[in-house]
């Protein structure tokens, strides 16, 4: 038998042992984690568990689920959706099955069409031109935007 | 509480498919542990195609409904009551090493339930799509084209339905619940690695390589921890058990086993857009077979037959115009090919992800080539390679940024398999080095 043939097997072993090594270290820190950094996760409950994952996202979302008929009409206007690619998921995931429209641009729409109204966006001139005759109902700042939720009066 | 509805109803999912399965496979061939994750998979896959049926011919997904077919598909199949024998697993004993790492097993699997259990859902792609339909599916009561076109995505619905299907008995979407699902994905895997393995490389080696694939922190964080809600897990178990019932359509000849095989393909190819073109690899891979072994070509009608239900999906795509992609602007540029592989082989040499698992199996490359019972594991292995550079290759995304985002999932996809034909490789070639 070859003297590399040989080097090659026990180096496989030393790398099998490592292997089996590294997952039964990983199993205890595993461990040690439920019970140290993430002792906190058992404690909180099911709205501090999204707030902490999704932060303002969550508490906007949630207060319109909330605030809104589960058959409202409501316009979504993300004026720039780059800022936020994940509030239009979110959105729809958070709010169905409310009837949901879309729009970048406010000019597209009549928004008497609509119960109420998400504004995402700095923006605040636009804002405060647009929606003349509706009331605001409260406002968080989602990933440093703005979001608001509007009921039209 | 409705986590232990949830598990119930994985358990009737389990069962319905063991009793669907066990009339296809000699159970002479199969111990009740490797019956386990092959019913799992075909019982997941019933109730998607049993509410994907319904929603086509307008019934109403109302539980009584529901109950009433799937104790008539039981009472058709005529094999309602599990032979009794099986219901026991064989009185082993084990010695005391495998006692430890047995329990090390059970600390792992038992940390992911933990963490399966303990947060709502986080991951990116259960927002955007799996969850997401599986919520609107719920409160429309039947399968309709609107939220692919407001998504535009055109997704398979195996996973989403499986999730709807939870909803309807729980009576309201619970996204925390429902996790637990994909935690049995990472559990069964586990499960057919070990009992898949048990018989050919004994008992110790199968309960070392369950474990080495269990405690990967890739396949612990989406069995449960932040990323369970992703379907690659899914994907990787389904590719694993098409496989295996690869072999036993082979071995066996008969059409059963080739009709399970099909089944088994059919549903990995509604799992996510990649398992219908390895389900066509592996298809390919068993034509090839037929034709070298000279195989009753009724065998492949078989598998066909198989994969009816993704002729039905593609067909309602189309009448639904549901045709979106990322790909429709593919253009191959091989310039990009240093930076794809520089970024996989990152990955590959990932140890928070993967431990030691791709250094190893790259490090073995010569004993997997010789070894001749993992030819289609290893063939399979680098077809899904190939295809997924190919895609990096001529996909829209800068492939420095999608390849560092995707590649840990794509792998996932490959991971049970790698772990399986390792250690059939390592067992034999550790023999030969012994004599």
């Amino acid at each position: 038998m070859s003297f590399l043939r040989i080097l090659y097997f026990y180096t496989l072993v030393c790398l099998l042992f490592i292997w089996v090594g590294l997952s039964i270290t990983r199993v205890f820190y595993n461990i040690v984690r439920t019970v140290t950094t993430e002792r906190e996760w058992f404690l909180m409950t099911d709205d501090e568990k999204r707030a902490n994952l999704l932060g303002n996202e969550h508490i906007f979302l949630a207060m319109t689920k909330k605030t809104t008929p589960s058959d409202a009409e409501i316009l979504v206007l993300i004026p720039n959706a780059n800022i936020l690619p994940g509030l239009f998921y979110k959105t729809i995931y958070y709010l169905y099955p409310r009837k949901l429209t879309f729009v970048e641009y406010i000019n597209s729409v009549n928004l008497k069409d609509f119960e109420f109204i998400i504004s995402c966006s700095n923006d605040s001139i636009l804002l405060d031109v647009t929606f003349e005759n509706v009331s605001n109902l409260y406002e968080y700042e989602v990933n440093n935007v703005l979001c608001t939720l509007y009921r039209n009066e | 509480m409705n986590e232990l509805l949830v598990i119930s109803l994985i358990v009737l999912q389990i069962f319905v498919g063991y009793v669907f399965a066990s009339s296809l496979l000699k159970k002479s061939n199969f111990s009740l542990l490797s019956f386990i994750p092959i019913s799992f998979g075909v019982g997941v896959g019933i109730v998607a195609y049993l509410l994907f049926v319904l929603s086509l011919l307008s019934i109403s997904w109302s539980p009584i409904v529901i109950l009433i077919i799937i104790v008539l598909f039981l009472l058709l199949t005529k094999r309602l009551i599990p032979d009794i024998k099986l219901l026991f697993l064989p009185k082993k004993q084990f010695n005391f090493l495998q006692k430890i790492i047995f329990l090390f097993i059970v600390l792992t699997v038992s940390y992911t339930f933990t963490q399966a259990i303990l947060r709502p859902l986080y991951a990116w792609d259960g927002w955007a799509i799996w969850l997401l339909k599986s919520k609107v599916f719920f409160y429309d009561g039947y399968l309709g084209p609107a939220i692919f076109h407001l998504v535009k995505d055109s997704y398979p619905f195996v996973m989403s339905l499986n999730s709807t299907f939870y909803y309807i008995f729980l009576g309201r979407p619970d996204d925390q619940a429902v996790l637990i699902a994909y935690y049995f994905f990472y559990l069964m895997t586990g499960v057919a690695i070990f009992s898949f393995l048990q018989n050919k490389i004994g008992l110790t080696k199968a309960l070392v390589s369950s474990f080495l694939y269990l405690s990967l922190q890739n396949a612990i964080r989406h069995g449960g921890r932040f990323e369970a809600g992703y379907s690659d897990l899914a994907l990787g178990f389904y590719i694993f058990i098409a496989i295996l019932l690869l072999h036993e359509s082979i071995k066996n000849r008969t059409g059963k086993s080739s009709l399970l095989f099909g089944i088994i393909l059919g549903i990995t190819s509604l799992i996510k857009q990649e398992g219908l073109v390895i389900s066509m690899l592996i298809t390919l891979l068993y034509l090839y077979t037929v034709i070298r072994l000279k195989i009753r070509i009724t065998q492949l009608i078989y598998v066909l037959i198989g994969l009816i239900p993704v002729g039905v999906w593609i067909i309602f795509k189309k009448n639904h115009e549901i045709s979106y992609s990322l790909y429709q602007h593919f253009d191959i540029q091989i310039h990009r090919l240093d930076e794809i592989l520089v970024v996989i082989g990152k990955e590959l040499f990932n140890f928070q992800n993967w431990n030691l698992l791709w250094v190893i199996y790259l490090f073995c490359i010569p004993l997997l080539l010789l070894s001749k019972k993992i030819r289609y594991e290893l063939i399979v292995i680098i077809s899904i390679i190939l295809v997924y550079v190919i895609v990096f290759l001529g996909g829209p995304h800068d492939p420095a940024i999608h390849v560092s985002n995707t590649m840990n999932r794509l792998l996932l996809h490959i991971a049970p398999l790698s772990v399986y034909s390792l250690f059939i490789a390592l067992d034999e070639a550790f023999n030969k080095f012994k004599k």
